[in-house]
């Protein structure tokens, strides 16, 4: 039986054998193939509908309409306007990224490597705020922190007889601290696990070369993260200048323009009837060339600076005893807890009950926003569809980032560079105005190809928006895992994809996870591209959450806001649950 | 004056005793290696030495000062204790240069670039890395990495050289070339170590004295061949090679030094006389410990010396180890090994006579 | 004389015959529509619920489903042209403001609908060709009820340009399109840059969160929001607002149906425009407080709503020129 099969094999072989080597010769290797389908498919995904967003940007109108090329767009960004403009938006997001960042440092520490009590509870509560839709929140703040009946400034007056508010949220400093509670728990999302996962004895060997702790940490700790550093600053500085309901809410009453409400002012008939979707494109191909080139710095401080930090030992990270002091740092990250989540969303619980948001008048206590979301059909659509998308959405994303992430990280074949700056293309683009390409690029596909007014329609925009994310999350588990890992399960006989699954996704799988509840909560929120691409029946919740909103339903925004937390409440607690199971079987 | 002093320490982590009131004091410029399975607390006693890991009990000095006493809640933080420390891991910081990796320690302590370049130059040429001091360190092999670790640890002259199983992560021809010239190192610098392992062959050939742990105890501290050939339990025999226990009685006990006496014993198809370092009572019960090497074959014209333990044993198998070979046998309801000469002839179920000198078998309390 | 008498004669019975035809045609266009069995929606008004409740109208009364897909004015618009310049054409029947759909008209997105029979109720005049105007959104001023007592909120536009108003007055954006914009253009035309400069100086504080405005009204925060669509008057009802119709009237944008190019399902989008006139829905819209283009509904309305459905129209933005006068609002009011 054996010898039958080995000449069967034999004959097989021998038959394919000199086509196989002349394909080999064209460089069709497996190998290549998949490539050239990757970058296919992540061409698709990213390069087209910029494509149509640049040919938007060149053109008198847009796609589809009779015109002519000229570079009007462009001609018109060269303002002082556009200057001030792009000064504060650059401003804004670096103001609240720095201390962001810094905030998201403080957390990770604490969290990762310190004794502080409850900080498996904390560090769900921490990420809370990234999690609640900044529409909301800053319908909150613009209560809580309003300069004349806000109730902090009303406590604030009441307790010192003061006349001046406390604070103003219709300011700059409104702006960066309502950026700032979105991107806190962002940024410790993705360095928390940093520090958790790297060799304690990195750390230890600095201390026993007679360096404090503090020193350690500066010269060693910060140092050593400091790809993954730069990595999540830039993610959350370009999503800082993408930024549209903070300004809008708090920035156009103090007259602070941004681009972002430059982006919308000019698609909301800034000159009559037809949207300047001319002038739109350029800002937005412009940002795009600017972080661009923020990026391309990144890539060169950090060339060959990706750290091996986790090594095939296992260990538990050190954890320092701070004594009296853990309730200091407890302290803090309930205070962060209290001042970005409690104070909110408290409003949001408090305002669902009542018939107007804002007005506790027993007499106008009321379950009727409960009893309208419930039975409300087109919520319970637009949440499966979510649910299908979001689950469906991350979980291919995740895959696609992985094998992406792996390819530029571990590998030296030709085109990575490639595939690692398309996927990073999405993330560069204003919302707005990356819905409208996806919309253009969609629909003009030939009928045979039924993308545009499909569920497919978001379920292709869903994985090129969040690509950029996953492969991030996954480039920063990677670099971390020591090669010998891998290499030791391919002496070991494990293919190529045995590897990549056993081993990498084994052993990132953490990361994974991460990556995978930062995917599906990125594709819960998402509108600009929902917007542009849902069709009657593929309802998806934010733009349910939109409608609601535009009709001056908050209320019933504030019932499905706490009812997206609670969501996030399971999904965290399941995913920490899996960890913590994950990290004690290890 | 003592280079490390452990008195009554201990560690306990929440219920757990991972170190339990050891005493142990390691002499200035001696080898001393902590050796046991995982989960001894030998890795746990080091980093307390280090300060790394807090004693929940107990005092521990540094050349007669005292860095960290539970008792009086002082500790004293461990960049101020002045050790050098090899890590398993090497903890080579992937974001330095070689050189850099090397220069910390210097640079935390402030001294002058010409200093530190000097100095590095120097302890970088001792463990011959001189030549790749400007690359960066993840292009360093395992080897390398090891070599730069030490360097690292020792470029501030520490008092004493901490390594918590820095060959570990060496394959075995590398590991052994590795320890042989970190002995010889260490003999030329004089440095005191504290050394961590769980290779009862690394700690035999490096140490001046081993010190065998179990269950957060120590078990016996002494030279290797002292460890070797003169356990004071069966936990410590089991610990290197496998040795052959034979259960037995006593018949007589003499007294032939400070305290050295050789025992009269018998057990089921045997009888003779073996070592002990203590006195024992006629009719107790004892194991006496002989290593396979030490079997030597009785051939019908060698006569029996005076005193030797005589065994036969039935052959159940054999296996050829190119010097040696290695024979199973059985004895009655007992088994034992033994190695022999790999010319010997041997076929499978025949018997063979075994003696045993009185100095290689050794008395060990049951 | 009997050459006048058989022209007038003929040109009679070809008005009689054309209407008999046009008559015939619409009962073959709604029995086509039946067949066609659904039609889409694109909504760009972001209004409350009335136009579900018009859908179901609808449905009961021609058994046709409609689906609705709704969005901001601005994309649903965009969302239209590209399936019309595309050749995707998914949507049969857009409802959007005056802006998007003229914008539209411009771009060609749109066919006539041919006579609709209750065309010729509505008093609202088009803008474009294609339009079927539907109802308006006019923006009046609420006040604060205890910060304003009765009788002292202001009776025509020019009393809020007292003094004693300074610093208490909020307002959308004037210097970017939409409500704001709409409201500074045709007080512009109607009462000149001077009234504009006035205004100026009363400080006022500016937000585009427009659904926001009244409730901070309502807290106290000011006393008057000065481009309250009047629909939102009745939704609040409850809080102590009072929604105010200055003399003059109101400056209002009208929203209007307008049947997309190429629609696949082109005789239920003509029933479906001609529904939106038919009494009953615009019934649904006049209780949302819409005045509505066929003109008063009388008593049907609620009582507390009538005056503001009923309320003067003061004007309607000319989107002519809308650049310069955007430019003109960024200067006045120092944006």
């Amino acid at each position: 039986m054996t010898t039958v099969n080995a000449i069967a094999g034999d004959i097989r072989e021998g038959r394919y054998e000199d086509r196989y080597r002349r394909l080999k010769s064209w460089g069709f290797t497996p190998r290549n193939i998949g490539m050239i389908l990757l970058i296919l498919f992540l061409g698709f995904l990213t390069l087209y509908p910029l494509a149509m967003l640049i040919y938007g940007s060149l053109h008198s109108t847009p796609p589809g309409m009779a015109g002519e090329f000229n570079l009007n767009g462009y001609r018109e960004l060269l303002s002082t306007h556009n200057l001030i403009a792009l000064l504060n938006t650059l401003g804004i997001s670096f103001a609240k990224t720095i201390p962001s960042l810094a905030l998201a440092v403080l957390f990770s520490w604490i969290i990762a490597r310190t004794d502080t009590p409850f900080r498996g509870q904390l560090e769900v509560l921490i990420t809370l705020p990234f999690f609640v839709p900044s529409i909301l929140t800053a319908m909150a703040w613009g209560m809580l922190g309003n300069p004349k009946v806000g109730l902090i400034n009303q406590a604030y007056m009441a307790m010192t007889g003061g006349t001046e508010p406390l604070i103003n949220v219709f300011s700059y400093g409104g702006i960066i601290w309502h950026l700032m509670q979105h991107s806190t728990p962002f940024l410790f999302l993705f360095i928390v696990d940093v520090f958790r996962a790297m060799d304690p004895a990195l750390e230890d060997s600095s201390r026993m070369c007679g360096a404090s702790r503090w020193r350690t940490f500066r010269s060693i700790t910060l140092l050593l993260m400091l790809p993954a550093l730069t990595n999540a600053f830039i993610l959350s500085f370009i999503r800082g200048i993408e930024s549209f309901e903070s300004p809008l809410f708090f920035g156009s009453p103090a007259g602070i323009t941004v681009v972002t409400t430059e982006i919308f002012n000019a698609i909301n008939y800034r000159s009559g009837p037809q949207p300047d979707y001319q002038y739109a494109t350029a800002i937005s191909v412009a940002i795009l060339v600017l972080m661009f080139l923020m990026v391309l710095v990144q890539w060169r401080m950090l060339r060959g600076r990706s750290f091996v930090t986790v090594t095939g030992k296992g260990y538990s990270p050190n954890v320092t005893k701070l004594g009296p002091w853990r309730w200091v740092t407890f302290g803090i990250c309930v205070l962060f807890f209290v001042v970005t989540v409690v104070l909110p969303i408290g409003q949001l619980a408090v305002g669902s009950f009542f018939r107007f948001f804002g007005f506790y008048d027993p007499s106008m206590l009321t379950l009727a926003n409960y009893v309208k979301v419930g039975t409300n059909p087109e919520f319970w659509r637009g949440f499966c569809n979510t649910m299908v998308l979001g689950v469906l959405g991350s979980t291919v994303t995740m895959f696609l980032g992985a094998i992406v992430a792996y390819i530029s990280v571990r590998t030296r074949w030709r085109g990575r560079t490639l595939i690692d700056t398309m996927a990073w293309l999405p993330w560069m683009m204003p919302g707005m105005v990356l819905g409208i390409g996806f919309l253009w690029a969609f629909a003009i596909l030939p009928k045979s190809i039924p993308i545009y007014g499909t569920i497919w329609a978001l379920f292709l925009a869903y994985i090129a928006l969040g690509t950029p994310i996953a492969v991030r999350v996954m480039v920063g588990s990677y670099a971390q895992l020591s090669l010998d890992l891998e290499e030791c399960s391919r002496v070991h006989g494990a293919t190529f994809f045995q590897t990549l699954w056993r081993i990498l996704i084994a052993l990132a799988w953490p990361s994974f996870v991460v990556g995978w509840v930062l995917t599906f909560f990125g594709i819960l929120r998402e509108l600009s591209a929902s917007v542009m691409l849902y069709s009657v029946g593929s309802e998806v919740l934010s733009v349910i959450v939109m409608k609601l909103w535009l009709n001056g339903l908050a209320e019933q925004v504030s019932v499905i806001a706490l009812f997206m937390m609670l969501l996030v409440i399971v999904f965290r607690w399941v995913q920490l649950r899996l960890l913590k199971h994950h990290i004690t079987t290890l | 004056m003592p280079a490390i002093t452990l008195e009554k320490v201990s560690r306990e982590f929440g219920t757990f005793i991972a170190v339990d009131n050891i005493d142990l004091t390691v002499e200035e410029g001696e080898f001393v290696t902590l050796l046991g399975h995982s989960g001894c607390g030998k890795t746990t006693t080091l980093r307390m030495i280090a300060g790394l890991e807090r004693n929940t009990g107990g005092l521990v000095s540094i050349h007669d000062q005292v860095v960290s006493d539970a008792s009086k809640n002082y500790f004293l933080a461990p960049e101020r204790r002045q050790l050098g420390m090899v890590f398993q891991s090497y903890a080579i910081w992937p974001h330095m240069t070689v050189f850099d990796n090397v220069a910390y320690p210097l640079r935390i302590r402030r001294k002058s670039a010409v200093e530190i370049k000097d100095r590095v130059t120097k302890t970088l040429k001792l463990v011959e890395m001189e030549q790749f001091a400007q690359r960066p360190a993840p292009a360093l092999s395992g080897g390398q990495q090891q070599r730069v670790a030490i360097a690292r640890a020792l470029v501030f002259e520490p008092e004493v050289l901490l390594l918590d199983e820095p060959l570990s992560n060496l394959d075995a021809r590398l590991r052994t070339q590795m320890g042989d010239e970190f002995r010889a190192l260490q003999k030329r610098l004089g440095i005191t170590s504290l050394y961590v392992t769980h290779d009862q062959a690394e700690a035999m050939a490096l140490s001046d004295r081993v010190v065998v742990m179990h269950a957060g105890h120590i078990l016996q501290v002494g030279a290797p061949d002292d460890i070797y050939h003169r356990p004071r339990s069966r936990a410590v025999a089991d610990f290197f090679g496998s040795p052959n226990l034979f259960e037995g009685a006593v018949r007589g006990c003499e007294r032939i030094g400070d305290d050295v006496f050789v025992l009269d014993v018998s057990g089921q198809g045997w009888s003779g006389r073996c070592r002990a370092d203590m006195p024992s009572q006629a009719g107790e019960s004892i194991l006496v410990m002989i290593r396979p090497e030490n079997l030597r074959v009785i051939d019908s014209g060698t006569p029996v010396k005076d005193g030797e333990i005589t065994i036969q044993g039935r052959v159940a198998d054999t296996i050829f180890r190119g010097a040696r070979r290695t024979i199973l046998l059985e004895c009655g309801t007992a088994n034992f090994n033994a190695e022999i000469s790999a010319l010997h002839p041997v076929t499978v179920g025949e018997s063979i006579a075994f003696g045993v000198e009185p100095g290689a078998a050794w008395a060990i309390r049951p | 004389m009997t050459r006048l008498i058989s022209f007038v004669t003929a040109a009679l019975l070809v008005a009689i015959y054309s209407m008999a035809v046009s008559a015939q045609n619409w009962d073959d266009i709604v029995a086509t529509a039946k067949k066609e069995r659904e039609l889409t929606v694109y909504n760009g008004f972001g209004g409350g619920d009335e136009f579900k409740e018009i859908n179901a109208l609808f449905q009961k009364r021609y058994g046709i489903t409609v689906k609705m897909l709704e969005g901001r004015g601005s994309e649903i618009a965009e969302r239209v042209r590209t399936e019309v310049a595309t050749g995707h054409a998914i949507g049969d029947v857009t409802v959007n403001g005056a802006t998007a759909n003229t914008g539209l008209s411009q771009a060609n997105a749109f066919q006539v609908p041919g006579t609709l029979p209750n065309m010729s109720k509505v008093i609202l005049e088009k803008t474009f060709v294609e339009e079927v105007p539907l109802f308006v959104n006019a923006y009046g001023i609420t006040v604060n009820s205890k910060l304003v007592p009765p009788g002292q909120e202001p009776k025509t536009w020019a009393d809020i340009l007292d003094p004693k108003w300074k610093g208490k007055i909020i307002s959308d954006e004037m210097s970017s399109s939409g409500t704001g914009h709409t409201w500074f253009s045709v007080t512009l035309e109607k009462f000149g840059e001077d009234f504009h400069r006035k205004l100026a100086t009363q400080n006022l504080q500016f937000s585009r969160t427009v659904r926001e405005n009244p409730r901070r009204v309502a807290m106290g925060e000011f006393a008057m929001y000065i481009q309250t669509a009047m629909s939102d008057v009745g939704r609040l009802e409850g809080l102590p607002i009072r929604g105010v119709v200055p003399k003059e009237g109101l400056p209002y944008t009208s929203f209007s149906g307008a049947m997309i190019k190429n629609a696949p399902r082109p005789n239920a989008a003509r029933v479906y425009i001609n529904f939106v006139l038919e009494p009953e829905a615009q019934l649904v819209l006049a209780k949302a407080g819409f005045p509505v283009s066929t003109g008063d509904l009388g008593d049907k309305v609620p009582a507390n709503l009538r005056h503001l459905v009923n309320a003067p129209l003061l004007g309607r933005q000319n989107l002519e020129g809308q650049a310069e006068r955007l430019k003109l609002a960024k200067e006045i009011y120092g944006r």
